[in-house]
């Protein structure tokens, strides 16, 4: 026994001798201890991690030549060969930070949602959850800094002072002639597109892209989606119509279809709208979608949209505020867009696109007959050097060609224009810490007989981990309206310069950004000897030249947390603006009637899991825009009160038979607050009438269900 | 004279071969019966401390592979650092080219191509589960057509249902039906040898439990 046990030791002694003890500390490049680090030996499953101090300590039976493995989030993982041969080893170890280039973004003027990044400002999602923005596009935008709040009775976005005509909507980087819905007067018109269609939303602000022109102030830029993820059938209904969509996907290629019929009786109902309409907003549109990747990764995307809609409703009489006019409007638009991008070589890319709409809208004014038709073609041809994550240059050219036919009462109006471009900017990154962005547009207007030339420079520098500075600018050009162009003038392009700067921090679920900006506009469309009238629709223009100007200063703020509490998401966006312009039929250089100086947008959002259920609200406020009372002494410096509204959706997601389905419930302007927008006066100026929001309190319901497994499931 | 040398030394080299292959097998066999019944994290590391060894000693076997790799997917649920986690899941992976080229079962190999799948979703589901989901639904659909009685793909599929939330159409009201059948698909297994995994019985039986409270 004795024997037995004697030998049991010594079989356990030679086992404990057997054991090899590794021990080591693990620092950074700058010699400081890197806590919580893991260690492990390559091809083992045995993990160990390091102290506050940096140290570790295992044992290992091992033996022989191995491979040491060290692992820290935010460091470059790190093997080092060993030989085991000894009872104990020590190796100290210092880990590297994990280089940052590709994490460098310019973010002067710039606001990206994109699924493809991971240092986006907004997600696709938050634009459909956003209370307040009624799912559109646009509407979400609005709670973005450097975004005028449009009180319901604009269409379009009104960007850091610029008006709705100065920013261009771009699908794929192709112009979306009339992307939002036609104008109609005192009610604001949605975008014409699902937020769903986009994986991507590049907002800009100013200091844009050389591969864009036309538009003074902003660029909206919607990326497609590629393949969807699985085929599927989405079913959609709410006070305001009826939706139906599917995908079909195969291997390497899928095709999609929507059709949607929008009738806004159920809604008019019961939200008691400050507008009378007479023929409730009615429509029906059609879809289609195919889209295919290459086998070298390459995609070739083609889309068809056709939506027909019509609306009619009463206004007050300008000339007596006591009589009303009926306005109708009919329209009928279709657009397509066709985009295919492949690689040449591992170094070159190249994209090619094309796009084509057409727009007809037939208006009544009470006996007056107005019809307004435009078209547009587009082509685009991109070739894409990207040799490394150093450097990207794009060297494009386009051509857009496009009519207006304009028939109002007995009058006609008539334009083509053939604008070309030519344009190249590069993404350089010399150093890990700063990237340069310049580049070069230059065009030239076939309608004007004369071209520009437009440079743009942004540079960005990293001043830590999660901080950045920016600067962005440029020059813009624009041509004239097209109720100018209809009447026969001609005037030369407008242009503005911006400068911008912009301090980011971006962490993890946390993003501030303050950034302050200038711009001057010169050469704006200015008419002459007219006295000056609100009415945008107005056909009675004076003399037109280019001697228009002005300025826009301002300062935009930013703050989202989503980390701070569990579930709960909430961003502030504050933006100042001082801006004075004389154009169009201004007599003095004024603040434009609809710039607020101060917007402000709070938006909360929290999922309380248990009950499956979403839950935002959106308050924003705007002070009061300047209105024009021709009894005061001064031009345009009578201001509304100010615009607040709180919004909030509430939505219940839940599974009915397969179908992933969400229930959505919308309240707008919860505190039935009566905003004034400003007020108009009767053409003698003795009677004065509010400008109101289309709605006050409203109230939106609507579902969405959606079907992805078509397969009988493993039961 | 040669032929028939040739013969008994294949017959030797078969015979010792098949007695290496019982031996490793009754040498895991007490460390894999009824492995899915293991709580512990400690109880998994002395369970695959000893498959480590088992595997060690047997060269390109796919079994303590498949059973290396089976415990590391699960220890990988259990540690809470991220980057633990997921070097338990490269592991386990690292080991599935030895585990092809052994095994025979086509459709096992899909469930633990599954099982991997599930586990990098679970380190972070709300970025991952779109590209992880596509490919653990893809592994069931083809374990399923290659053997309908595999209890392993409804297993699965009723613990990534038990999982997901219920307005996705998850928790464990739907998750219920998966595992009844997975417990008829486990009854009807009469060779349970570790050649022939059956891990999951135990587990089945209990979330069956746990989905009917």
């Amino acid at each position: 026994m004795k024997i037995i046990l004697l030998l049991s030791f010594l079989f356990s002694l030679q086992l404990v001798v057997a054991q090899t003890k590794i021990t080591g500390t693990v620092t950074n490049q700058n010699g400081k201890a890197i806590a919580a680090a893991t260690v492990f030996i390559k091809g083992t499953v045995n993990f160990y991690q390091t102290d506050a101090s940096g140290n570790y300590t295992f044992t290992t039976t091992l033996k022989g030549k191995h491979e040491l493995g060290f692992k820290k989030q935010g460091f470059q993982e790190l093997y080092l060969p060993i030989d085991i041969v000894s009872d104990a080893l020590t190796q100290n170890v210092r880990m590297s930070a994990v280089k940052e280039i590709e994490e460098i973004v310019i973010s002067a003027g710039s606001i990206n949602a994109n699924n493809d990044r991971s240092v986006a400002i907004l997600n696709p999602l938050d634009i459909v959850t956003t209370a307040g923005g009624q799912g559109d596009i646009a509407g979400a935008l609005q709670t973005l800094p450097g975004v005028q709040r449009n009180g319901g009775d604009q269409t379009g976005l009104m960007v850091r002072g610029g008006d709705v005509n100065e920013s261009t909507v771009l699908v794929d980087g192709l112009v979306a002639q009339n992307a939002f819905g036609s104008s109609v007067p005192g009610v604001g018109q949605r975008t014409r597109f699902n937020p769903f269609q986009f994986k991507g939303t590049s907002f800009s602000t100013g200091g844009y892209s050389a591969r864009f022109g036309q538009a003074l102030s902003s660029v909206l830029d919607l990326q497609t989606n590629d393949l969807p993820d699985e085929s599927n059938v989405d079913i959609g209904g709410n006070f305001a119509g009826l939706s139906v969509g599917g995908s079909k996907l195969f291997e390497n290629s899928a095709v999609e279809f929507t059709a949607n019929y929008l009738n806004l009786s159920p809604f008019l109902l019961i939200s008691q709208p400050n507008v009378e309409f007479t023929d409730a907003p009615q429509g029906f549109g059609v879809s289609g979608r195919y889209v295919a990747k290459t086998p070298t990764r390459g995609m070739f995307k083609t889309t068809f949209n056709q939506t027909f809609n019509k609306s009619g409703l009463k206004l007050v009489d300008p000339s007596n505020p006591a009589n009303s006019l009926n306005f109708g409007i009919k329209n009928d638009f279709n657009y397509v867009n066709t985009t295919y991008k492949d690689v040449i070589n591992k170094n070159w890319l190249y994209f090619v696109g094309f796009s084509s709409s057409s727009n007809a809208d037939a208006i009544t004014w009470d006996s007056l007959q107005v019809i307004r038709e435009d078209r547009r073609v587009q082509g685009r041809t991109e070739f894409i050097y990207a040799p490394s994550v150093k450097l990207r240059a794009v060297f494009g050219t386009e051509i857009q060609h496009y009519t207006y036919n304009q028939k109002f009462d007995t009058l006609l109006g008539q334009f083509s224009e053939l604008l070309s471009a030519v344009y190249a900017e590069a993404d350089i990154i010399p150093v890990r810490k700063l990237a340069f962005k310049p580049g070069i547009r230059a065009e030239y207007s076939k309608i004007l007989g004369k071209g520009n030339i437009s440079p743009r420079f942004a540079a960005a520098i990293k001043t830590s981990k999660t901080g950045q500075i920016s600067v962005a600018s440029g020059m813009f050009y624009q041509i004239a309206a097209s109720n100018y162009l209809l009447q026969g003038y001609r005037p030369n392009f407008q242009q503005a310069i911006h400068l911008m700067a912009n301090y980011q921090l971006m962490a993890k679920d946390r993003v501030f950004r303050i950034e302050g900006y200038y711009k001057s506009y010169d050469q704006l469309v200015k008419e002459n000897g007219v006295s000056f009238t609100p009415n945008q629709f107005r056909f009675d223009l004076g003399q037109v030249d280019n001697s228009g100007s002005g300025y826009a200063q301002g300062i935009d703020f930013f703050w989202r947390d989503k980390k701070s509490i569990q579930n709960f998401d909430y961003w502030v966006s504050y933006s100042y603006i001082d801006t004075k312009r004389l154009y169009q039929n201004y007599t003095e250089k004024v603040t434009p009637d609809y710039v607020s100086d101060h917007n402000l947008n709070i938006v909360m959002k929290y999922f309380w899991m248990k009950a499956q259920t979403n839950f935002s609200a959106t308050y924003s406020y705007a002070s009061g825009r300047p209105f024009y009372n021709p009894n005061a002494t001064s031009f345009l410096v009578d201001r509304a009160p100010a615009f607040q509204n709180l919004a909030l959706t509430v939505s219940y997601l839940t599974t009915i038979k397969k179908m992933f389905t969400v229930f959505y419930l919308s309240i707008d302007n919860i505190t039935n607050r009566k905003n004034i927008l400003g007020y108009r006066y009767s053409m003698d100026g003795m009677q004065q009438y509010p400008i109101l929001p289309p709605f006050y309190f409203n109230v939106f319901f609507g579902f969405n269900m959606s079907l992805k497994e078509f397969n009988k499931d493993e039961l | 004279m040669k032929k028939v040398l040739v013969m008994l030394l294949m017959f030797g080299a078969t015979a010792g071969f098949a007695q290496d292959q019982q031996e490793m097998i009754n040498r895991l066999t007490p460390v894999c019966h009824g492995i899915d019944s293991t709580k512990s994290i400690e109880s998994w590391k002395s369970k695959l401390a000893i498959i480590q060894a088992v595997q060690a000693a047997n060269g390109d076997s796919w079994i303590p592979a498949y059973y290396n790799a089976y415990v590391s997917i699960q220890l990988s649920y259990s540690e809470t650092n991220v980057e633990i986690r997921e070097l338990y899941v490269d592991a386990a992976e690292g080991l599935m080219p030895q585990i092809e080229a052994g095994c025979k079962l086509i459709d096992e190999i899909h469930i633990m191509k599954a099982l991997i799948a599930n586990a990098r979703m679970a380190i972070d589901p709300q970025s991952r589960w779109k590209e992880y989901g596509k490919i653990f639904d893809e592994n069931l659909a083809k374990a399923k057509a290659i053997n309908e009685n595999n209890p392993h793909i409804y297993l699965l599929k009723a613990m990534s249902v038990y999982y997901t939330p219920k307005m996705f159409g998850g928790g464990a009201k739907n998750a219920k039906p998966y595992f009844i059948k997975a417990n008829e698909k486990f009854a009807m297994l009469s060779n349970k040898t570790i050649d022939q995994p059956y891990w999951g019985e135990f587990l089945s039986m209990n979330m069956l439990a746990e989905s009917e409270k």
